[in-house]
């Protein structure tokens, strides 16, 4: 009976009615006042502090081709949620529906408002533009215009006022080192500095949330790194970050939470080490020598099979699955004393998000 | 190769026809375009022409002439001139027709039919001049043979006469001849006439009696004077008796009796020269006698002379009244060619047309602009600074909307909370800014060339322009919003501007169009703004004058305004997501692929 609820409070609360509403209802159809309290209180509770972005039942569909089904997931507030799925597998799509690009066929997006409302992106979209940042991989803004036109210009659509707009221009500026560029022509910056710059416009309304699609996609490594300490600087100061990439090792450094898509749905969501745990709870031992002639050592392992999942070999490397590596470790050193001098590598490693993704996909 | 080039051009087909827009509008736009000409051109009539006509008196001639004209076009009659050009001002005639006052064919200063027309539809006062041409041509041909007919007619009658007379001539002449031989007959008998004589000889009688009379006087001075000198004589010798009987003193009688002396010896010699004068005046006499004979001798040959001369005037008198007869003859064969002359100048006379001029041409027909000359560059100048202006406003305005639906920037506007009514009006205001600066050169470089007539009326002009730039820059903007991509926009853009243009007065005059389509070419969007400049700039019609095409141009403003908002909103989601597909490479892949 609780749970139905403090689930009936969440779904009235996400069709934006307010908490007094929620209680007036709730005793209205004969609920004790003392739970409906207790219970309002809690569950409000629980979406201010919890869930920033509510995705429910989101379908899409193109023609005939089915792009999302029925994807559920939720991004709570002040995280770093990772959307990696396939080439084709809606990631854009996703996103292109919570910022509201797209109206999906069926489902809502519901969001948590600083005032503690929940209220559909849907039939709200204003709430989107003020609440969530975008920024696609190709950089959004003027090129004939300076960085400092450029944020004044989206700031003052955003009806910002001159004192706020000033200082929140130099704010971003700053947050995203462009200073020294701030009169420069968009156009004449460099690929890094026009990426900060796009999260510096797609900031500038200060939104409480921002989604990034594939926003390293032509960036070289060093770039990235800096992008992504950017990333981690903004969602420092609070702004709950919602993006896609196919880039899955830095996927795996920076988010708090990983969405895998697949067959149009959530196949899976959790943190980098729950994903992995789902996957396998293993170790993996990577070995390679320069002979690639691992012959011996499989002959000494058989007679470890206990300790031994799974032995794959992929590329001229071995990869041994364990769960308890320190027994399996002895029999490698013994294989590498009498191979002397011929190893080219040696780690033992968990399973990496690109072998869960792998296993996922081929599921 | 062949293979490899078939393969290219099935490729090219494909990506053509797929791109559903572009395709459309390459395909179906020129398709469009011809079938509406074709529509429009597919005649040589002059449908819709409307002749505005004043003639000052309305008589048989004018009123046959218009019915003429009748048969094939609307003909509306004004009470002046000044109506009837005002009519083309305000487009509700093409041409004004004013007749001469009395007028009259083939008469100069009074054949004259004065076409008005409006230089600035200079297509359809081609059109106008070649019908009118054709029409009064046709009349003026009628008229010209009619009165060809009348000279050919009297030159034929002259003809005529003049063989009728030709024998009278010959006779004539003959006459004539004969006159001159008898004249020269007579001219030689004349000269053979020996007409001299001695005048002296004249008046003979009279000078014997005169010199018989003068002798009687010179004889009976000469005896009275003798019987007055013996009566002196007589007397003074009476006299001195008595004086030498009176007691005088002696020497009174001695003076008396001297004096009387001296008288008696003047009496003496008086007598004496007497005497001697009386012997003269004998011998005088007989001279005179003589000469008288010498004279009646000279006289009497004259008389000899004269017969002869008399004998030569009674043939002179017969040959004369012989050429009295014969120039009675001749008088009458004047006469009578003086009768065919008559009858000849009464014929010549009777022609009522002798101008060259008004025979060759009966009717002179007389194209004048309905405002003050001006250049071709004048005339045409409200047309092309509207053809500039559309071509302009929808080629640029939906450059600048695609431009900024492709510009990556837009997707992050649209994010921002702009109401959709400020984006429509920032594209409007956008592209109106432009569109007024090009005005705005346009008119100081039309100044140059137009200084009075854009001067003139500059306020109305820069109103109509913006009005007019608004309409066409609405347009341009549903354009922009309905395509997605530069080329189609273009294509579609030009295709929409050809349509206007087609179906104007610019290639053929809109008069010329079958009548449906005539009317529908009226409320084009084109046509309807070069009126409107054409009327201010040209007739320096005030804006009230024109308010009616004005308050159709504005309700072609809202309505276009009304169709680009609600394309606007159509087509927003579907060219953000186009957009969205540009960004995201990879989505796009993905949708490309799986299409």
């Amino acid at each position: 009976m609780d749970d139905a609820l403090a689930e009936h409070i969440r779904l009235t609360a996400e069709k934006g009615a307010s908490r007094e509403e929620i209680q007036q209802l709730l005793l209205q159809a004969g609920w004790p006042a003392e739970q409906v309290k207790l219970y309002v209180e809690k569950t409000f509770k629980k979406l201010e502090q919890g869930e920033i972005i509510r995705a429910h039942s989101l379908s899409k569909r193109f023609g005939d081709n089915i792009v999302l089904d029925n994807a559920e997931f939720d991004v709570k507030r002040g995280e770093i949620f990772g959307l990696i799925g396939m080439s084709g597998a809606g990631k854009t799509t996703l996103l292109n529906l919570i910022v509201g690009f797209i109206k999906p066929d069926s489902g809502d997006v519901m969001l948590a408002l600083p005032d503690g409302t929940i209220q559909s992106a849907l039939k709200n979209p204003e709430l989107i533009k003020k609440h969530i940042g975008f920024s696609t991989q190709t950089p959004s803004f003027y090129n004939k215009l300076t960085v400092r036109e450029n944020l004044e210009h989206f700031a003052r659509l955003y009806h910002l006022t001159e004192p706020d707009l000033t200082r929140r221009c130099n704010a971003l500026i700053d947050l995203v080192g462009l200073k020294e560029s701030r009169d420069v022509p968009a156009v004449h910056l460099s690929g890094g500095m026009q990426k900060r710059l796009d999260i510096a416009c797609a900031l500038i309304q200060d939104p409480s949330i921002l989604v990034l699609d594939e926003p390293t996609a032509d960036l070289d490594p060093i770039l990235r790194k800096q992008f992504w300490d950017l990333i981690k600087q903004i969602n420092g100061k609070g702004t709950t970050i919602l993006l896609a990439s196919h880039f899955l090792a830095e996927i795996e450094l920076l988010c708090t939470r990983i969405a895998i898509l697949q067959n149009k749905k959530i196949a899976q969501l959790g943190t980098a080490a729950e994903l992995r745990n789902i996957y396998s709870k293993n170790y993996e031992i990577y070995l390679e020598t320069e002979t690639k002639d691992y012959d011996k050592l499989l002959k000494d392992l058989q007679r470890r099979k206990p300790y031994i999942a799974k032995i794959t070999k992929e590329a001229g490397e071995l990869i041994i699955e364990t769960p308890q590596p320190e027994h399996v470790l002895p029999a490698i050193a013994a294989f590498l004393e009498h191979q002397k001098g011929n190893v080219k590598s040696l780690h033992v490693a968990r399973p990496t998000l690109g072998r869960v993704f792998e296993a996922v996909v081929k599921k | 190769m062949i293979s490899d080039v078939i393969e290219l051009v099935n490729k090219n087909l494909k990506n053509m026809i797929r791109a559903k827009a572009g395709s459309l509008v390459v395909i179906l736009g020129p398709l469009f375009v011809i079938f509406l000409a074709g529509m429009a051109f597919d005649n040589s009539n002059v449908y819709a022409v409307k002749i505005g006509t004043y003639r000052p008196d309305a008589d048989a001639v004018t009123t046959s002439l218009l019915d003429q004209l009748r048969d094939q076009f609307k003909v509306i009659e004004y009470g002046s001139q000044t109506e009837c050009i005002d009519a083309i001002k305000n487009t509700d005639i093409n041409t004004c027709m004013i007749f001469d006052a009395n007028f009259t064919i083939g008469v100069p200063a009074k054949n004259q039919i004065t076409f008005y027309v409006d230089y600035s539809r200079i297509n359809l006062v081609w059109t106008i001049m070649q019908t009118m041409t054709q029409e009064v041509g046709a009349t003026t041909l009628q008229a010209s043979q009619n009165l060809t007919r009348i000279i050919l007619d009297t030159l034929d009658y002259t003809h005529q006469r003049v063989a009728d007379q030709r024998e009278v001539v010959v006779r004539l002449t003959t006459e004539n001849e004969l006159i001159l031989k008898n004249t020269q007959d007579l001219l030689a008998e004349l000269g053979d006439l020996n007409l001299e004589f001695d005048e002296s000889g004249f008046q003979l009688n009279n000078l014997t009696s005169a010199k018989t009379q003068v002798k009687q006087w010179v004889d009976s001075a000469i005896s009275l004077g003798e019987k007055g000198l013996s009566k002196s004589t007589s007397f003074i010798d009476a006299a001195n008796a008595l004086v030498k009987t009176s007691g005088a003193n002696s020497q009174a009688q001695a003076n008396l009796l001297a004096n009387f002396q001296k008288s008696v010896d003047e009496i003496k010699t008086l007598k004496a020269t007497m005497a001697e004068t009386k012997t003269l005046t004998q011998e005088s006499f007989k001279k005179f006698d003589a000469q008288i004979t010498r004279v009646q001798e000279a006289i009497s040959n004259t008389k000899s002379n004269l017969q002869g001369a008399d004998t030569s005037r009674q043939l002179s008198l017969r040959v004369l009244e012989a050429v009295a007869g014969l120039l009675d003859k001749s008088l009458l064969s004047i006469i009578e060619v003086q009768k065919a002359f008559n009858d000849i100048d009464n014929k010549i006379n009777a022609i009522e047309i002798k101008d060259p001029a008004g025979i060759t041409q009966p009717i002179v027909t007389t194209i004048k602009p309905i405002v003050q000359e001006k250049t071709y560059l004048n005339y045409l100048f409200p047309v092309l600074i509207v053809l500039v202006i559309m071509f302009t406003a929808l080629l640029i305005t939906p450059t600048l909307i695609l431009l900024d639906k492709h510009s990556p920037a837009s997707f992050r506007t649209y994010m921002t909370p702009v109401k959709d009514a400020s984006y429509i009006l920032a594209d409007f205001i956008t592209a109106f800014i432009i569109l007024f600066l090009q005005v705005i050169i346009i008119l100081a470089i039309s100044s140059i060339f137009f200084s009075s007539q854009v001067l003139a009326n500059i306020p109305e002009a820069i109103l109509l322009l913006l009005i007019i730039n608004s309409l066409f820059i609405l347009i341009g903007m549903a354009i922009g919003y309905i395509f997605n991509n530069e080329e189609t926009a273009t294509l579609g853009a030009v295709t929409i501007g050809a349509l206007m243009l087609f179906i104007s007065d610019v290639i053929i005059p809109i008069e010329s169009m079958p009548e449906a389509f005539a009317y529908i070419a009226g409320f084009n969007p084109y046509v309807l703004a070069s009126s409107l400049l054409r009327r201010t700039l040209l007739f320096d019609q005030s804006l009230i004058a024109v308010y009616g095409d004005i308050l159709i141009l504005i309700g072609y403003i809202i309505a276009a305004a009304l169709v680009a908002s609600g394309i606007y909103l159509l087509t927003r989601r579907y060219s953000l997501q186009q957009l969205i597909k540009d960004l995201s490479p990879v989505l796009a892949k993905v949708h490309f692929k799986k299409k």
